[in-house]
C-alpha cells in the first residue's frame, strides 16, 4: 500500500492532482499562505478551496505551497518542484520575509522575476499579490520594497492584488499574538479578498 | 554548672587525648568547610557568567508595549525584590555617507547592563556619566561593522527614521551581542527616550519590548518559564504574547549543563557532609568507648546513668564545638588566600565565597551532630555495670540493650542526616536517594566485613605466628574492626563516587574529537547558491562544513494514527501544526550515536518494496512515542511521503553542528524544495567582516550568524564547569583521604594497650610492625575494595536517576582509590605505631 503511494507520488512526471480536475491553482507563498498558527483547513488557500467547492467549482484544485520563513530566494526552486503537478495558475505571494529581514529589494525583485519567467515559459498563468514592510524599517526601504510588486505586475502583465493583508494588517483583533499572522477571523478576510481576486482568473 | 565544670576538668585532665581528638576532628571539618565553600563559589561563579550573557537574571519580552498586567504576572512568579531595566529593539534601514544599511536599533535605560561588561572604544567601561551623555543628546553608539560598511567616522551623522544622530562612540564589547544571534545586523544603541523621535514606532511596526530583571537576593528560577507560560494561558488565554527567559535557560544546552552542574555540586555537598559525618561519628564513638571507665567510676560513686550521660555529652559537645571553632577559624583565614595561590588554575574573575551556612553546618556537625552520632552508644550506658571497672579493657555490655531504646537511639541520626541531605542537595529525590544508598552501603559493608573477618580467623591456622596474631586480632575484636572497616569502606565509597560521576559528565560536556569552533552558521542557502558561496569562502581560504539539506514538511501520522507529543501544549500544537524540518544523510554524523536499530546502507531505491528509512533522535522519538519499525507519514510540500523508523540515535548537542531530530535515507527527499544549513570554522577575526559583507552583497538572503562569540562564551562556561567538576572531584578525594587518615591514626592510638602488652611479652619491633601492617593492610584493602565497588554501583544509579544515564567507568581512579586508601591505612598505622613503639612500656602504662 505504502509502496504504491510513494511510487505514485514520486513519479515525478505524474500530476499530484487527480485527472478529472482540470484546473489547478498553486498558492506559492510563506507562513501567511501556510497558515502558521492555524489549523491546516483555516489557512486562506484552504478556505478558498472550501468555498469554491461549496459554490460548485468542482473542477478547481488547490495546492497550498506555503512554507513558513521562506524568502523570495526559494521561490524559483519551489516553482520548479510544483511545475510537476502542472498548475494552470500560480498565485505568487512571496516577499514578506524578505521585508521583515530587511533583505535587498533588488534581489527580491530578481528572484520574483525569475520565478515569474519560469512559470510563464512553462505555460502557467501568474497572478501576484503585493506586500508592505512594517514602518520601523524606514521610509526609504518601505517604499522601494512596496514598489517592487506593481513594477513586476506591470513588467510581466500580471493580474495584481496590491496588498495580501488588506484590512487585516495592523489590526490586533484580526491577528495572532505575534502581531503578524492573521488569526481565524483575519484569515477569513484574506480568503475573501483573494477569492474575489481569483474568481475572474478561473474557468 | 557542676556537670560543666566536671566535664571541663575531664578534658583538661586528659589534655593530650583531648588535643589529639580536637586536631583530628578539626582536620575533618576543615575538609568539609573547604568542599562546601568551594561548591558555593563555583556555583556563584557560573551563575554570574550565564547572567552576563543575558545581562540579567531574567527577562520578559513581547511584540507590544508591556502592560502592568504582564508585569504583575511576572511579579507573582518572582516573589522577590528586584531592579529592572527596560529596552526596546527593532530593525531599521539607516543611512549615512550616501549609503544605507539595515541595522538593529536598541534603546536602553540607565540600568543597562545589569550584568556583564559593556565597553566603548573611547569611553571605556560603561559608566553612569557615559549613559547620561547618550541620553541627553542626539548621540548614538554603533558597532564597528556599520562604520566600516558606510565609511563613517566618529562624529559623523546617521539618519535613522526622521532624525539625524551623531556617532559618539564605537562599541567594543557588547554583552548582549551574544543573545541577538538571530540578527545579521550591526547594533546601534540610543537612549530609550530618544527612540520615539525616530518616528519609526508606528502602528504595524515590528518592535521588541523587553524588561530585564536583577534580583537582590538568590532565587530559584528553575520552573519560572513554565509557570509564566501557564499564568499567561490562565489569565491572557494565550502563551505567545510575551515570553520569559531566565539566564539559566538562555541557551538550552548551557541550561542543561548548568543543571547537571547544580546537581553535581549538590552531590558534592552531600559527600562532604557524609564524609565529615563518618569521620566525626567514628571519632566520637571511639572517644565515647574510651570514656566508659570514667562512667563506670561515676556510677560506682552513686551517679545515675542519666548523670553519666550528661557529663559525657557535655564533654563531647565542648570538644566538638572547640574543633568546629578551630576548623572555622583556620578556614576563614586561609580560604581567601587560596585563589591568589592558584591564580593560574582558576577561571578569570573567580572569587572564593565563604557562606555562613558552611560554618554553621560545621558547628552543627561538631556539636549536635556529635551528640546524635553518639546516641546509639550512649544508650548502652544503661547496660553499664560498675563491675566493668575490673575488666582489662572496658567495653559496654555485649548483650543487646533493650531493642526499642536502641532503635530509637538511631532514629535521630537517620532523620537529621536525611533532612540535611535534602537541604544540601536542594532536592527531596536526591537527598532521599542518597541516604537510602548510604544505608544500603552500611548494611552491605557490615555483612561483608563480618564474613571477611570471620574468614581471617579460620585462615589464621595456616599462618606464621605474627600473621596468626594479626588475623586472630581482627577476628576476635570483630566489632571494633567492623566499625573501622565501615568507616574506611564508607570513606572509600564517598571518595570514589564523585570521580566516577565526573568522568561521565566530562565526556558529556566535552566536544567531539573532530570539533572545531564554528565562526559562522549559515541558513537559507538555496541549492543554486552553494557553489557561489563555496567560491567566496574559497577565496578566503575556507571551506563550507556540515552542509545539511533542510526540507520543510508536516508530520501527519504514526502508524496511520494520531501523534501524541506530551510535551506540547494544545497551543503549541496549533502553532507548530506539526511542521518539522527534515534532512537526509548517507550515514550518522560524528556527533550522533546509534542507540537502536541499524543504519541504512546506500540510498533508497525508487520502486523498492521497502519503505525508505527514517532515523529519529532518541528524546524526540520518546516524545512522539515512536519506536524502530514504526511508519511515519509526512506531507512534504503537498506530497505525502512515508518512511519506516530504521534507527534511533543520540545527538551530542555540544558539537555545535547542524543536527536534526528526523533524518531520511537519501533517495527520497532529494528532489524536494530545500535549503541548506552550513557552518564555517577557523575564520580569523580580521576576515569576519569582509566575508560577511561579501556574502550579504552577493547572496543577500543567506542568514549569516556570527556564532563565534556565542560559542566562545558557552565553551568558556562549559570549560569552567568542566574545571569545577574536576577540581571538586580531586578535593573530594583529598578531603576523604584526610578523614581516613584521622580514622586510621586514631585506630592505632587506641591500640596502645595491646601494643604495650606485646612489647612486655617480648615481641620485637619488626613483629609488631608486621602485625600492624597485616591488620591495617587487610582492613584498608578490603574496605577500599568493597567501598569502591559499591561506589561504582551507586554512581551508576545516581547517573541513571539524575544525569540522564551519563556514566563512564574510570578504571584509573578506581584502582588509584583502592591503592591509595590501602596504602594510606597501612602507612598511617605504621607511622602511628612507630611513635608508640618508641615509648617505654612504663610510659605507656602511665599514659593509659
Amino acid at each position: 500500500m505504502f509502496k504504491k503511494v510513494i511510487i505514485y507520488l514520486l513519479l515525478l512526471a505524474a500530476p499530484v492532482v487527480q485527472a478529472q480536475e482540470n484546473f489547478t491553482v498553486l498558492f506559492l507563498g510563506d507562513s501567511l499562505t501556510e497558515g502558521l498558527g492555524l489549523e491546516a483547513e483555516q489557512a486562506y488557500p484552504n478556505l478558498i478551496n472550501q468555498r469554491l467547492k461549496s459554490e460548485g467549482h468542482n473542477n478547481i484544485s488547490i495546492i497550498n505551497a506555503g512554507i513558513s520563513g521562506s524568502t523570495s530566494a526559494s521561490a524559483l526552486e519551489r516553482m520548479q518542484w510544483y511545475i510537476r503537478s502542472q498548475p494552470d495558475l500560480v498565485i505568487l505571494s512571496m516577499g514578506a520575509n524578505d521585508g521583515l529581514r530587511g533583505l535587498n529589494v533588488e534581489n527580491m525583485k530578481a528572484n520574483l522575476s525569475a520565478t515569474i519567467e519560469f512559470a510563464q515559459s512553462n505555460g502557467v498563468k501568474v497572478a501576484l499579490t503585493g506586500m508592505l514592510t512594517p514602518p520601523n524599517m524606514g521610509q526609504e526601504y518601505s517604499s522601494s520594497f512596496a514598489q517592487v510588486f506593481p513594477d513586476l505586475a506591470e513588467e510581466f502583465e500580471l493580474d495584481f492584488m496590491p496588498f495580501l493583508l488588506q484590512d487585516v494588517a495592523g489590526i490586533a483583533e484580526l491577528n495572532q499574538a505575534d502581531g503578524i499572522h492573521p488569526n481565524i477571523e483575519g484569515s477569513r478576510i484574506v480568503a475573501e479578498h483573494v477569492y474575489q481576486f481569483l474568481l475572474p482568473l478561473i474557468p | 554548672m557542676l556537670w560543666l565544670k566536671l566535664a571541663l576538668k575531664e578534658i583538661t585532665n586528659n589534655f593530650r587525648f583531648s588535643l589529639f581528638f580536637i586536631i583530628n576532628l578539626s582536620i575533618g571539618l576543615i575538609g568539609f568547610i573547604a568542599l562546601d565553600s568551594f561548591k558555593n563559589s563555583i556555583d556563584a561563579h557560573l551563575n554570574n557568567n550565564s547572567r552576563a550573557i543575558l545581562t540579567a537574571d531574567a527577562q520578559i519580552s513581547g511584540n507590544a508595549p508591556l502592560t502592568d498586567l504582564e508585569f504583575d504576572l511576572a511579579d507573582n512568579i518572582f516573589n522577590a525584590d528586584y531592579e529592572f531595566s527596560d529596552q526596546i529593539s527593532f530593525l531599521s534601514m539607516v543611512a549615512g555617507n550616501q549609503a544605507s544599511r539595515m541595522s538593529q536599533l536598541i534603546g536602553i535605560d540607565g540600568n543597562y547592563p545589569q550584568y556583564g561588561e559593556f565597553v566603548l572604544r573611547e569611553g571605556g567601561i560603561l559608566t553612569d556619566e557615559l549613559r547620561q551623555q547618550l541620553f541627553s543628546s542626539n548621540s548614538i553608539w554603533v558597532a564597528e561593522s556599520l562604520m566600516l560598511t558606510l565609511g563613517l567616522n566618529l562624529g559623523d551623522a546617521i539618519t535613522i527614521g526622521a532624525e539625524e544622530y551623531i556617532i559618539s562612540d564605537i562599541i567594543d564589547i557588547d554583552p548582549s551581542s551574544t543573545i541577538s544571534v538571530m540578527s545579521n545586523f550591526p547594533a546601534i544603541y540610543m537612549g530609550l527616550d530618544q527612540v520615539a523621535a525616530t518616528g519609526l514606532i508606528q502602528l504595524g511596526s515590528r518592535i521588541n519590548y523587553s524588561r530585564f530583571y536583577k534580583f537582590t537576593e538568590d532565587v530559584n528560577m528553575d520552573s519560572w518559564e513554565d509557570e509564566f507560560r501557564q499564568a499567561e494561558l490562565d489569565i491572557l488565554g494565550d502563551t505567545r504574547r510575551i515570553s520569559m527567559t531566565t539566564h539559566q535557560e538562555r541557551s538550552e544546552d548551557l541550561g542543561r549543563i548548568l543543571a547537571y552542574m547544580n546537581d553535581y555540586l549538590g552531590l558534592i555537598a552531600l559527600i562532604a557532609l557524609f564524609l565529615a559525618g563518618v569521620g566525626a561519628a567514628y571519632l566520637f564513638r571511639s572517644f565515647f568507648t574510651s570514656r566508659f571507665k570514667d562512667m563506670a567510676i561515676l556510677m560506682c560513686l552513686g551517679g545515675t546513668p542519666k548523670q553519666a550521660y550528661l557529663m559525657t555529652l557535655i564533654q563531647i559537645v565542648l570538644l566538638g564545638a572547640i574543633s568546629a571553632g578551630i576548623a572555622s577559624a583556620i578556614s576563614y583565614l586561609t580560604m581567601p588566600v587560596l585563589p591568589s595561590l592558584f591564580e593560574n588554575f582558576l577561571p578569570r574573575g573567580f572569587e572564593n565565597q565563604m557562606e555562613l551556612s558552611s560554618f554553621i553546618l560545621a558547628l552543627f556537625l561538631g556539636t549536635i551532630g556529635s551528640v546524635i552520632c553518639c546516641l546509639p552508644i550512649l544508650s548502652k550506658i544503661y547496660d553499664l555495670h560498675p563491675i566493668a571497672l575490673f575488666h582489662e579493657k572496658i567495653q559496654p555490655s555485649k548483650s543487646l540493650p533493650h531493642w526499642q531504646r536502641h532503635a530509637a537511639s538511631y532514629a535521630p541520626i537517620l532523620i537529621v542526616f536525611w533532612l540535611l541531605a535534602i537541604w544540601q542537595s536542594s532536592s527531596m529525590l536526591i537527598g532521599s536517594l542518597f541516604i537510602t544508598s548510604f544505608l544500603v552501603a552500611i548494611f552491605t559493608l557490615g555483612i561483608v566485613a563480618w564474613y571477611i573477618l570471620k574468614f581471617c580467623g579460620s585462615f589464621s591456622n595456616h599462618s606464621s605466628v605474627t600473621q596468626k596474631l594479626a588475623l586472630r586480632n581482627l577476628s576476635r575484636n570483630r566489632l571494633g574492626a567492623i566499625s573501622c572497616f565501615l568507616a574506611i569502606g564508607l570513606g572509600s565509597l564517598l571518595i570514589n563516587l564523585i570521580p566516577q560521576i565526573e568522568k561521565g559528565l566530562q565526556e558529556e560536556i566535552s566536544q567531539p574529537d573532530d570539533f572545531s569552533v564554528p565562526d559562522f552558521f549559515m541558513f537559507d542557502i538555496q541549492p543554486d547558491q552553494l557553489e557561489p558561496l563555496e567560491t567566496i569562502l574559497d577565496s578566503y581560504g575556507h571551506e563550507l562544513a556540515f552542509v545539511s539539506p533542510q526540507v520543510r514538511a508536516r508530520m501527519e501520522s504514526i502508524n496511520a494514527g494520531e501523534i501524541d507529543d506530551f510535551e506540547e501544549t494544545p497551543d503549541e500544537q496549533r502553532q507548530r501544526r506539526r511542521s518539522v524540518n527534515l534532512t537526509y544523510q548517507d550515514t550518522l554524523k560524528t556527533s550522533e550515536e546509534l542507540v537502536a536499530g541499524e543504519v541504512w546502507e546506500g540510498p533508497w531505491v525508487f520502486g523498492s518494496d521497502e519503505l525508505p528509512g527514517i532515523s529519529l533522535e532518541l528524546d524526540f522519538a520518546e516524545r512522539i512515542n515512536a519506536e524502530v519499525g514504526d511508519i511515519i507519514s509526512f506531507d512534504v510540500q503537498s506530497v505525502p511521503i512515508s518512511g519506516r523508523v530504521m534507527n534511533l540515535r543520540t545527538v551530542d548537542w555540544n558539537s555545535f553542528q547542524p543536527n536534526f531530530f528526523i533524518s531520511f535515507q537519501p533517495g527520497v527527499l532529494d528532489p524536494a524544495p530545500k535549503t541548506f544549513i552550513a557552518a564555517v570554522s577557523n575564520v580569523p577575526e580580521e576576515q569576519h567582516l569582509s566575508i560577511q559583507n561579501e556574502i550579504v552583497e552577493t547572496l543577500p538572503n543567506i542568514s549569516i550568524i556570527n556564532v563565534g562569540q556565542l560559542v566562545a562564551s558557552i565553551l568558556d562556561i562549559t570549560n569552567q564547569i568542566s574545571w569545577g567538576i574536576k577540581v571538586m572531584a580531586y578535593l573530594a578525594i583529598f578531603a576523604g583521604l584526610v578523614v581516613l587518615f584521622s580514622i586510621a591514626r586514631y585506630e592505632v592510638k587506641t591500640r596502645f594497650w595491646e601494643i604495650n602488652l606485646l612489647k612486655i611479652l617480648g615481641a620485637n619491633f619488626k613483629d609488631v610492625r608486621t602485625m600492624v601492617q597485616i591488620e591495617f593492610g587487610i582492613l584498608g584493602f578490603f574496605a577500599a575494595l568493597v567501598g569502591v565497588s559499591m561506589s561504582l554501583l551507586i554512581s551508576y544509579a545516581i547517573s541513571w536517576f539524575i544525569f540522564d544515564s551519563i556514566w563512564n567507568l574510570s578504571w584509573g581512579i578506581t584502582f588509584f582509590s583502592i591503592f591509595a586508601i590501602s596504602a594510606l591505612s597501612v602507612v598511617t598505622a605504621l607511622v602511628a605505631t612507630m611513635s608508640v613503639l618508641k615509648l617505654k612500656p612504663l610510659q605507656l602504662l602511665r599514659a593509659e
